[in-house]
């Protein structure tokens, strides 16, 4: 008796395991546009990328030869590779009740645009990209806004 | 009143940089290069460019800056032709995901009920929907100031299911919708702490 509920208890904790470890780590952004050979570098593995997959924080985002991807993050930053790019997200925190927000990536190789979200316009300070040469930030301190309304 | 085009105004400061490491033939060089494009609604952001030696801004359509490493100095601003981006880009700007489309409602003061400007755009994105084809629907709710951080996340919480009911009620498929908090940290107009702020309390809905 004391065996089995050892053994079951031995059991929940590996089925639980992964959920724990998944639960604390929430998908960053989507994968919105895929073309060709693109993968994603997670924990060591490399996992095919296709329309719809969730990304998550140091996940290094790789295109092969004639492919392309695009992604759309959870602060609403398009970001997309044409091919044999490699871009790093080292940093990604939109916790914005709390205060908190950043984007760190790194661009390793190839090409991609990208365009600011909700973290951009919040926390421009907060956003940098590095290149093997050089570093990119926003400078987004001017403000210009103008909401119609009540007449 | 037009709820988007307050939020297209509300995007001027967002920024489309294009930007190319592309590994050098010969040697063990790398080059950089950055390039600024305008927003979708036309206006141009800013973003620095930096190296160990210095540093430079691009604020004007189109600029562009390069680097052959860290300890380089940055080449001269030089402002690309459309052909010469499209050149080096066509790609990635190919793959460029439609951007989000954004919608910003407003509740009636102290109530449940949208204000009849907000209730007329409900329409406009069921259609969005339709049009976009998505299952990402993002509901967020939006204080101002007043009040903690913690009351003002589940407050903006309750507004913005308020908006799920209302949005599912239309027929959106619930298992499309998210439905998020970011209390008083998203604000549309920045203030201090403790400002009440009748425009940053709100509910956005965003289509991707």
């Amino acid at each position: 008796m004391e065996k089995l509920r050892l053994f079951i208890l031995c059991l929940t904790i590996t089925i639980l395991l992964p959920c724990l470890a998944m639960s604390h780590e929430s998908p960053i952004g989507k994968v919105k546009t895929a073309k060709g050979e693109v993968v994603v570098s997670r924990s060591g593995q490399e996992i095919p990328l296709s329309i719809g997959d969730k990304l998550y924080q140091n996940d290094i985002i790789k295109t092969g030869q004639n492919s392309s991807v695009g992604v759309i993050f959870e602060d609403n930053t398009v970001l997309s590779l044409g091919s044999q790019s490699q871009i790093a997200i080292d940093e990604y925190v939109f916790e914005p009740q709390k205060g908190k927000l950043s984007m760190i990536a790194s661009m390793i190789k190839g090409t991609a645009s990208y365009l600011s979200g909700i973290i951009g316009r919040q926390s421009p300070e907060s956003v940098k990209i590095h290149t093997p040469d050089v570093t990119i930030g926003i400078r987004g301190t001017k403000f210009l806004i103008k909401v119609d309304g009540s007449k | 009143m037009n709820y988007k085009n307050s939020v297209f105004i509300n995007k001027v400061i967002i920024i489309i940089v294009s930007l190319a490491a592309i590994l050098a033939l010969a040697g063990c060089g790398t080059k950089s290069m950055v390039v600024i494009l305008p927003n979708p609604d036309g206006n141009v952001g800013q973003v620095v460019v930096s190296t160990d030696s210095g540093e430079q801004l691009l604020s004007e359509a189109n600029q562009s800056v390069q680097a052959r490493g860290k300890a380089a100095s940055l080449s001269k601003v030089k402002v690309l032709s459309d052909g010469e981006i499209k050149s080096t880009f066509s790609e990635a700007l190919a793959a460029q995901p439609m951007v989000p489309d954004q919608f910003v409602l407003y509740f009636l003061h102290n109530s449940d009920t949208l204000t009849p400007e907000s209730n007329a755009v409900i329409p406009e994105i069921i259609q969005t929907i339709q049009k976009r084809g998505t299952p990402d629907i993002i509901i967020s709710g939006h204080t101002d100031t007043v009040g903690s951080m913690d009351y003002n996340y589940k407050l903006a919480l309750e507004r913005a299911e308020v908006m799920y009911k209302i949005l599912v009620d239309k027929g959106v498929a619930p298992t499309n919708i998210v439905v998020t908090s970011h209390g008083e940290g998203n604000p549309l107009v920045k203030t201090d702490d403790n400002v009440e702020e009748p425009k940053n309390r709100r509910v956005e809905v965003v289509i991707k």
